[in-house]
């Protein structure tokens, strides 16, 4: 052995691999957005902005409808993926709507008056809740080979829907993907805001199951006792409203009426969409379950958030690096183990596994579609009708999203959990963004 | 030009932040990264999970990098060092389930087969080695960085870094 051999024993890496990561990289925002510009700088850039947007905003979007549609048209010069992406045949005059914008008012929701021209953007501008962003990603990745690389923003929290309308640093999004639903005083605040034709899709559901081998432990859970066993700190007994390191061993320290098997649960890693998704729909109902935690979502969410999301480090929680092997393999020769696994993978393997360990209602497809699987949520998809043919790859964007290569039920978005809708409901959904028809609650 | 001083070069040539290379940054600085971990764990599946973090994380908090306080690439080196470090931590109370995961099989080219055993290996004996000895030798061998850059990095001495690497790559030889 001398440093020769050692030095031989690199390797590149998989180049499958560096174009996955350089396109996620791509996604985030420029450091441009959020370095804190000189004064000089940010005196050019207002008064160029200022002075010039409006202008141009004016011409891209006349040019840019053009050259869409006349692309569109050309099908043989348009890669397959997208030469099926026709235009909506009721779209109405962009200019008139931009012109017909009311100036900013109040709102009851906390969003910021709108600045429409100056803030439209002419590249596509995404805002994602956490648990979408790897979606969106995807998504943006396998339509924007040839276009311009869209910028996605992640707020956090709830305020998906705010930003979309109201806009966030110094973007005006002209997508929005969430796992909420606009509600009505949302919609209101967006259309009083000057966001006044918004178009909703939804794309699909998210669920998560906890199970285990049939060899292993049978018996049902509540979020709060998932919560009391996995997370890193959890109240005290003996005085609830103080943190203690997680002193849980087994089952029936969490909670007597569980059995004394080990603690041991296999899940996803941090920042994949499976944890965004098991966190929010398992540990966030836990740890909701005592109040003043729960009070803390709208007084500190990072605190709540922290609390609630911060899982233990002991062992007692894994993380599983390659689900799809290691999660079988796992649950296999530890049966003790339990696993946090997201619908295709617990239907595929379901003749292995004990079924789901969450008290209640089974994950069936119909259950998770109504709501009454728990553990469960819709994705949506908002855009703009006002600007989505005005804004370079929106529509390419939007037709990516709903094509059957994505949400299908072979879609590449069911590698990242996404359970899709059936075929009537997929076409159901396309019809109506095709005619741009407005959201209605 | 070594690798390093190509490294150096790179860095020389960055003027601010938001005129930084990106793609030439990511481009130099991922197969070093990448070897960096496939060296500490001697897994390449782990390497990946773990380069992407780092990068994840760096590009994440690229506008709080000033170039007056560390040159961008040390930067991503102590990320590297702190995923690293967090991710062999959390392995380490995982035994016995990892122990179970050895089970698979991993096929590979038959190319590449020879290089992934030697890495096994590699890794196998270098556990046995103080943790300080088994960063120096993943960025020695896996980053392919200079004793002068180790140093800055670690916080030895240039000669002391050359010093350790000798004796742990004499150890291991003898063990191999």
């Amino acid at each position: 052995m001398n440093d020769e051999f050692l030095y031989r024993l690199r390797k590149d890496p998989p180049p499958e691999f560096a174009a996955r990561l350089k396109a996620r990289l791509d996604l985030q925002p420029r450091p441009w957005f959020a370095t804190r510009s000189s004064l000089l700088r940010s005196v050019i850039v207002a008064l160029l902005v200022g002075g010039s947007v409006l202008a141009v905003t004016w011409l891209m979007t006349k040019t840019e409808r053009g050259r869409i549609f006349q692309s569109l048209g050309a099908a043989d010069r348009i890669p397959a993926s997208r030469a099926a992406a026709p235009p909506p045949p009721s779209m109405p005059d962009d200019g008139q709507m931009l012109a017909d914008l009311p100036p900013a008012r109040a709102s009851h929701l906390p969003i910021p008056a709108v600045a429409t021209k100056p803030r439209e953007r002419v590249h596509l501008a995404i805002v994602s809740s956490r648990s979408t962003a790897a979606l969106a990603s995807a998504v943006a990745k396998a339509i924007a080979k040839d276009l311009p690389q869209p910028q996605l923003v992640v707020p956090g929290g709830t305020r998906v829907i705010q930003a979309f309308c109201g806009g966030i640093e110094d973007l005006l999004p002209n997508v929005a993907v969430t796992t909420s639903r606009i509600t009505p005083e949302e919609l209101a605040a967006c259309r009083r805001g000057g966001v006044r034709r918004i178009i909703e899709a939804q794309l699909g559901y998210q669920a998560v199951i906890v199970t285990a081998s049939r060899t292993g432990p049978s018996f049902k859970l509540t979020p709060r006792d998932i919560y009391l066993a996995v997370a890193k700190q959890i109240p005290d007994p003996s005085d609830p409203t103080r943190l203690i390191d997680n002193p849980n061993r087994t089952w029936d320290q969490v909670n007597p009426a569980l059995e004394s098997w080990r603690i041991q649960v296999l899940g996803p890693r941090a920042d994949s969409v499976a944890r965004e998704a098991f966190a929010g729909l398992v540990l966030e109902a836990g740890c909701d379950t005592f109040a003043w935690i729960e009070a803390l979502r709208n007084v500190d969410e990072q605190r709540h958030r922290r609390i609630c999301h911060t899982l233990r480090e002991d062992g007692a929680f894994i993380e599983a690096a390659a689900p799809e092997t290691s999660t079988a393999q796992t649950l296999m020769t530890a049966p003790e183990t339990l696993a946090i696994v997201d619908y295709e993978f617990y239907e595929r393997s379901r003749y292995m596994l004990a079924g789901s360990l969450i008290r209640g209602i089974e994950p069936t497809m119909e259950n998770i579609a109504s709501g009454a699987y728990k553990p469960s949520r819709p994705l949506y998809l908002y855009f703009n009708g006002a600007n989505a043919l005005a804004t370079r790859g929106a529509w390419q964007f939007i037709h990516g999203v709903l094509s059957e290569a994505s949400v299908g039920p072979s879609g590449y978005l069911t590698r990242e959990g996404l359970i899709p809708l059936d075929e009537a409901q997929r076409q159901a959904t396309r019809a109506d963004v095709q005619q741009f028809k407005e959201v209605t609650l | 030009m070594t690798l390093d001083e190509a490294n150096t070069d790179l860095r020389m040539r960055w003027p601010a932040t938001d005129e930084v290379d990106w793609d030439a940054l990511y481009a130099e600085q991922l197969p070093r990264i990448y070897n960096y971990f496939r060296f500490r764990l001697g897994d390449c599946a782990e390497a990946e999970d773990l380069t992407s973090r780092t990068f994840e994380k760096a590009w994440r908090g690229r506008t709080r990098y000033r170039r007056d306080r560390a040159g961008f690439s040390t930067w991503l080196y102590t990320i590297a060092q702190n995923v690293g470090r967090d991710h062999l931590r959390s392995r380490r109370s995982h035994l016995p389930i990892d122990a179970a995961l050895d089970m698979s099989v991993e096929v590979t080219p038959q190319d590449d087969m020879e290089r992934a055993s030697n890495l096994a290996r590699l890794a196998a004996l270098t556990a046995r080695l103080p943790e300080r000895e088994r960063e120096l030798i993943a960025f020695k061998y896996g980053a392919a960085l200079t004793n002068r850059r180790i140093a800055r990095l670690t916080g030895l001495s240039e000669s002391n870094v050359g010093t350790l690497l000798h004796r742990a790559v004499q150890a291991l030889r003898s063990k191999w």
